[in-house]
């Protein structure tokens, strides 16, 4: 049978679903509601309710390599300094974990990482601390100030409800998006999600993308490769306008991921199987969707089955 | 007839006289939805769900896009009448959308979540697309692992 591109790439997707790991899954959310529950606890009438952010949120999360993330927007008067708020909940949450997980400082959250279950499983939840622009402004603009943890006690300003808002009901450019996560962590790059995000984004506003998965993928890849490079090309943080994320890479990271682009695209011509090289299955579920061991399945098939009343539409 | 859905290795087995049979009903209740469960039994390896008969719902609530059943009294005894006579069982649920497609909607979705969390995990649903000429399309879809997958 030939091999078919498109499918083959919706295999790649399929494969990395967070649904084949909904246990692993499960414990994730429960460490996150109860860092949450704690949070509110401790700081009461200081925060506005914790939300979920990050990848999962946007739905672009893949099961090879995830987190959680919590956001946390404390209000106007809750610390006089963002770093003090920053320092705060990192020392809260070191001491309410000190036993059981390793808690760290990362750039601009708080890595919580609990120490190897039962399992085998490592959970890790990042906390991101925002605090409100001025008083009372975040039920309404949703502006957050967010430590970046860098010797000199800097900050910036972002808007991660509006992140979320971006990418919701684009859901073709979530596929492309989850692809080059897919490859980005196969390959180990160095490049950062929201930076993929943004980019595959702006392809979709300024291409016509239609077609099958491989069609839409090789339009983005193309775009990028084309506008990456160039002087003026920015991309604009839907949190932050005045953040521009296209300078977060430098000009040979801008080179190298062209180049990487331009291979794909010229190997691929070549022999259409080598795009296994670039974007592989999850061979761990790779199994359980081709099977053949899938059954309908009956929790008690000794007595008569009777279905609840129900509504349809 | 039988259809199946390659990615999840399941299939269903129907007689064709079904759809005639369902049309017939759907046009009694037109321009209102009409509904009710799929009765059957499956394979000796549980891979086909095989549709023996349908029941149109005894009690319901309806409208031109909604259609709701109570499973009353009656209708268990119904149930239980089938099982211990003809050893057949509840597979899953049919229901008309007058003047549509078959497309699943949210509401179908959260109905087949419901089913799920009782005594089968996979429901079958049938969803009949028609207007009073004939009908338009019909789908035969399966709740599996919190989605639902249609049989081609």
């Amino acid at each position: 049978m030939s091999f078919n591109k498109a499918d083959y790439l919706g295999s790649v997707l399929e494969t990395h679903k967070m649904k084949h790991i909904n246990n692993l899954f499960d414990k994730f959310k429960e460490k996150r509601k109860e860092i949450k529950e704690k949070l509110e606890g401790k700081y009461e009438e200081k925060i506005y309710a914790p939300f979920n952010s990050g990848s999962y949120a946007k739905h672009t999360a893949i099961n090879s390599k995830f987190d959680l993330d919590l956001a946390v927007p404390f209000k106007r008067n809750s610390f006089s300094t963002i770093e003090e708020m920053f320092n705060d909940v990192f020392e809260f949450l070191k001491e309410e974990y000190n036993d059981l997980a390793y808690v760290r400082k990362q750039k601009v959250s708080i890595g919580v990482e609990f120490y190897r279950d039962t399992d085998g499983d490592i959970i890790q939840i990042d906390v991101v601390p925002g605090r409100e622009l001025s008083k009372d402004a975040y039920p309404e603009e949703y502006y957050l100030n967010i430590n970046i943890n860098t010797y000199d006690g800097t900050y910036t300003q972002t808007n991660i409800q509006a992140q979320i808002e971006n990418i919701k009901g684009k859901q073709d450019a979530r596929q492309i998006i989850r692809l080059l996560k897919i490859w980005k962590c196969q390959k180990n790059k160095d490049f950062k999600s929201f930076f993929m995000e943004l980019i595959v984004i702006k392809a979709f506003d300024n291409k016509i993308i239609s077609g099958n998965l491989w069609e839409k993928l090789k339009i983005v890849l193309e775009y990028i490769k084309d506008e990456i490079t160039r002087e003026n090309f920015s991309l604009k943080d839907p949190g932050n306008s005045s953040n521009d994320i296209a300078k977060t890479l430098d000009s040979y990271q801008k080179n190298s991921l062209k180049n990487d682009f331009q291979n794909i695209l010229d190997n691929v011509e070549l022999n259409e199987e080598n795009l296994k090289n670039y974007f592989k299955e999850n061979e761990k579920f790779k199994e359980v969707e081709s099977e053949s061991k899938n059954l309908y399945r009956v929790n008690n098939s000794s007595s008569v089955i009777i279905p609840p009343s129900n509504q349809f539409g | 007839m039988v259809k199946s859905n390659n990615k999840i290795g399941l299939e269903i087995e129907y007689d064709d006289n079904l759809l005639n049979e369902l049309f017939e009903i759907a046009l009694v209740h037109y321009p209102n939805e009409i509904g009710g469960y799929l009765l059957g039994k499956y394979s000796e390896n549980k891979k086909t769900a095989i549709i023996v008969k349908q029941i149109t719902a005894l009690e319901y609530l309806n409208s031109p896009v909604s259609f709701k059943h109570i499973v009353n009294e009656e209708t268990k005894n119904v149930f239980v009448k089938l099982f211990e006579g003809e050893g057949i069982h509840y597979l899953g649920e049919w229901h008309t959308h007058p003047n549509s497609n078959s497309r699943y909607s949210q509401t179908d979705f959260k109905a087949l979540k419901k089913i799920a969390k009782g005594d089968i995990e996979n429901p079958i649903l049938l969803i009949v697309g028609f207007d009073k000429k004939g009908i338009k399309d019909y789908s035969f879809n399966v709740f599996f692992n919190k989605e639902v997958y249609k049989y081609e």
